[in-house]
Parts: C-alpha cells; structure tokens; sequence
C-alpha cells in the first residue's frame, strides 16, 4: 500500500476544491488516494485485471464529469466516488457476467512465498472468493466497502444509505456467514476459543 | 488447511466492535489480506493515471475555452458535463417555446376561424366537447344556440357573398340538428318547436336569397329540420334563384298582393313550408294568432296539432284574401 494511499485521514474536502477549480495537481493526490481502493472494489468482483482497470478508469472519467456538480451535503467524498463505482459496477454487471479463471487466481496470490503457499493462496483465495459470492447483496456490499474499498463504516453507511450501526451489525453478520464457510478459519478461530481460556 | 500470509489493510475493520469481533478478526485479517493481495501494481497505477490524467487536463481546458468548444455527445469525449446540461436545458425550452407557439397559433386560429376556413371544424368539435350530456335540457338548449350560431354564420357567409363558406355552415347546421330530439315535456316541447319554426324562417329566409353553393346543404338543412318537425320536407324549385313569387315579401303577408301563381299550396297565407317567409304563421304551438292577421282564428282547429298540414288547412286559409280561389269558408 502505498504512502498516499495510507493518508486516508487527509481532509479530501481540499482536495475537491481544488480539483473542481481544475487544479490537476489536486485531482492527481485525489486519485492516488482512490485509485487502489477502486480498483481493488472491482478487481474482487472481476477475474482479469484489465477489467478491473477500465472499470477504474470509467469512474475515474465520470468522477470528471461530475465533479462539477458535487458538493458537500454531509455525504463524505470517498462514499460519492463509490456511488459512482457502484453505478459503474451495476451498469457493467448488467451487460457482462465475467467468469473466474484458475490462472488469475493464481495471479492474484503470486504475492505467496513458495509454491506450496502459492497453491494454498489460490486454493484458498478461491474458497473466499466463492464465500463471498454466495452471501446475500447487502453483505456482499458491505465487505466490499468496509475491506476491499477501505471505507470507514461511516462512509460505507452514506454509500449504502443506511445508518452505521446498521451496517455494523450487516458486516457482523458477513462475517460470521464467512467464518462457517471457511472451514480453516472456522478451526483457527474454534482452537482460539479453546486455547483462551487457559 | 495453512492460511495466506496476507497483511492487514488499514482502516478495514479497526472500527469493528461488538460481541463477536474476537471471532471475527480471522475472517477479517484473511479478508485484508486478499484485499491486498488485490492491489493494483504501480505499473498498472501509472497506466491508468496517465489516461485519467491526461481527461482531466482535456476536460479544463475545454471548459476554460467555453461551452462551445466542449463536445455535444457523451461519446465524444469526457468533458461533455458541462455542454450536456446546457443543450438539454436548452433543447428542452426550444422544445417548450415550440410546443407553446404552436399551440397558441393553432388556438387562435381555430377561435378565430370561420365556415370554409381550416379549423372550423376543429373549432366545432372543441365547441362539442364541452357540451352537457346528451338527452338532457340543457343539452338541448346548448344545441339549439349552437345551431342559432351556424344559422348566423350562414347568413354572415351568405351576406358576403362566400357561398362555399355558408355551404360549409349550412352543413355543420345539419350535423348539430342531427343530434337533437324534442323533448317529452309538453312545456318545453312548445318551447322548442317554436324554436324550430323560428329557425326554419331563417332558413327559408337564406334559401330565398341563396346563390350559390349553398344550396343544397340548405335544402338539406330545411329537410333535416322538416324531418324533425314532422312536416313533409318541401320540394325545392328547380332554379337557385328565388322566382319573385317564393320571395317573402311578395305574398302571404297582407292579403292585398295577390301571388302569381294562385296554386294551393302558395295561397295559404304563406304557410308554404317550402319557401314560406313565416312558418310561425302556420304552426303556433301557444295557440291562436299568427303574423298575418288571423288573429282569433285559432284554437284547435288551428293549433291542434303541432305540425302544419302539407295541405290547405281552415285555419290556414281563413282571412286570406290573397287567393283567387280561396277555400270554403267555414263558420264565416
């Protein structure tokens, strides 16, 4: 992750000042604050990278489309980028349904050290993968935002328009429906149970 | 089954609390780490900033050099936020302006439009729109105006000298006396006939003086208007122009001119539906009197019945000297 990336405490609302005055210096902080984190929404839902890119780059334009007319209404900025990625993803969606492919998973995971890791992480990506899949819309959304968008529950509420604590108790939920679908994780967390205690 | 070595991202459940964040935390740390392992490289980072970049730059300069330069269609490039929204907007008040403009020239035009013109008939049928529900009193009454009204734009039509107009009005009289039936009620039966008899007069009155080719829609308006009287439609003369015999003024007035043609049916002291200048002297439905001096020679003999007889009758003929060979003479 990079530097930029991690400054998610930045105050943006400068940034799209400055950027809605056509300072491209701002709009290029404001995308290496959000590029990852877009792209990292679309690339969980997509098997090939370059899907995941041009899905990015779409919301990237219409960001500057409508930049113009955001403004500032108690919805913070990050939740307004992924309403766009969202539309983007639904209108995507609708027109293609991509398939997974075994070599991207293993693409994805090449970040393992050696083979044997390699294959677990493919193995195992694919298991979360297909985990996810099956959890209902709502979840579904809320893990995106809240681990693959990096959005605060708060922001992944105004993105939802739902309330926080609502989203809180759907993420609860996610995760729980996860945990019994992954059987590993569902060891880990059953032996640190038993092993707290003591 | 070994779990990935993924790192942890930050802010993705740091805010996680409840009963069962110690539970969820393997799930969540196994969901930062495929997030990261999900990250972009920075060579696909660059690649899409150059492009997205490189728009924005386009799209301020475009919108620095004004509307006019951005492009009209979404497709044709990524700017078009702000040439969109102004050409809609426009669009959509041209298309106001437009549709306001027409429809006030069409409405004008048909207010404004008479017999023989375009929107007359279109200003006949918004006239029937608004009408009152058939088989009503009012429907009635509203239709007997509206015919009062053909009858004037016949004659308006008729007075310069726009034949085709009156035909046109004649014609639209026949289409509003198509749909009225005289009502039950012996009152406003009375009312209605005596109505009728008045416009026949005015009727017979433009026959008389028609020229043109208004003829024969009002021959077909006298006929219709016959039909609903119940008196037997007269037969037209052959000739548009009146012979001075059927003019109103030259017999069944006064008594003193005698008619050139001393047949029955022009001796009747006028009643000659056909071309007869005062119908109402040969039909009232109040009773006795008429215009031609037969006063007191009414009563049932005269008034009975509501529709005068295609013959001779006593009542009709009584008083008129005008006749060579006037009718007997009973109870004088």
């Amino acid at each position: 992750m990079s530097d930029v990336e991690t400054q998610d405490l930045v105050d943006t609302a400068d940034l799209v000042e400055r950027a809605r005055s056509g300072d491209g210096a701002a709009f290029a902080a404001l995308y290496d604050v959000f590029a990852p984190r877009v792209y990292r929404f679309f690339r969980f839902r997509v098997s090939a990278a370059e899907a995941a890119e041009d899905l990015t780059q779409r919301v990237f334009l219409k960001m500057i489309e409508q930049l113009p007319n955001y403004e500032q209404r108690g919805i913070p900025f990050a939740a307004w980028v992924f309403r766009v990625a969202r539309n983007a993803w639904i209108d995507e969606d609708r027109t293609n349904h991509p398939s997974v492919s075994i070599d991207d998973l293993v693409d994805s995971a090449a970040e393992a050290d050696g083979p044997d890791d390699l294959a677990a992480a493919a193995i195992e990506s694919e298991q979360l993968r297909k985990a996810i899949a099956a959890l209902p819309p709502d979840q579904r959304e809320v893990i995106a935002c809240r681990f693959f968008a990096g959005l605060s529950s708060r922001e992944t509420a105004a993105q939802m328009g739902r309330s926080e604590g609502s989203v809180r108790v759907i993420q609860h939920r996610a995760l729980a429906a996860l945990r019994r679908k992954l059987p590993a994780v569902d060891r880990a967390t059953g032996a640190e149970s038993q092993v707290a205690p003591q | 089954m070994k779990l990935p070595t993924f790192q942890r991202l930050p802010n993705a459940h740091s805010d996680a609390s409840g009963p069962g964040e110690a539970d969820d935390r393997p799930v969540a740390e196994l969901l930062d780490g495929y997030a990261r392992s999900l990250s972009p490289d920075d060579e696909a980072l660059s690649r899409m900033g150059a492009a997205v970049r490189a728009a924005f730059a386009e799209s301020v300069t475009l919108r620095d050099a004004g509307p006019e330069s951005a492009p009209s269609r979404p497709g044709q490039g990524v700017v078009g936020w702000r040439r969109r929204p102004w050409s809609r907007r426009r669009a959509a008040a041209a298309i106001c302006a437009v549709a306001i403009l027409t429809l006030s020239t069409v409405g004008l035009a048909t207010a404004e439009s008479g017999p023989g013109q375009p929107f007359y008939r279109l200003r006949l049928g918004i006239e029937a729109v608004n009408l009152p529900p058939a088989g009503s009193q009012n429907r009635l009454v509203a239709d007997l105006g509206r015919a009062d009204s053909r009858l004037d734009d016949v004659a308006s039509s008729a007075a310069t000298s726009d034949w085709s107009a009156a035909a046109d009005a004649a014609s639209a009289y026949v289409e509003v006396m198509t749909g009225v039936a005289l009502p039950a009620d012996m009152t406003a039966r009375g009312q209605t006939l005596k109505h009728l008899d008045d416009q026949l007069a005015r009727l017979e009155q433009l026959r008389a003086g028609s020229h043109g080719a208004e003829t024969a829609e009002l021959d077909k308006a006298i006929a219709a208007l016959c039909q609903l009287l119940g008196i037997p439609v007269p037969t037209p003369p052959a000739s548009p122009t009146p012979s001075p015999t059927a003019h109103p003024s030259d017999h069944g007035r006064n008594g003193d001119t005698p008619p050139p043609s001393p047949t029955v049916g022009e001796s009747d002291g006028g009643h000659d539906h056909g071309r007869s200048p005062q119908p109402n002297a040969s039909r009232s439905p109040e009773g006795p009197g008429d215009s031609d001096g037969n006063a007191g020679t009414g009563g049932p003999g005269s008034s009975g019945s509501d529709h005068p007889s295609p013959t001779p009758r006593p009542s009709d003929s009584h008083g008129d000297s005008s006749g060579p060979t006037p009718p007997p003479t009973e109870g004088h």
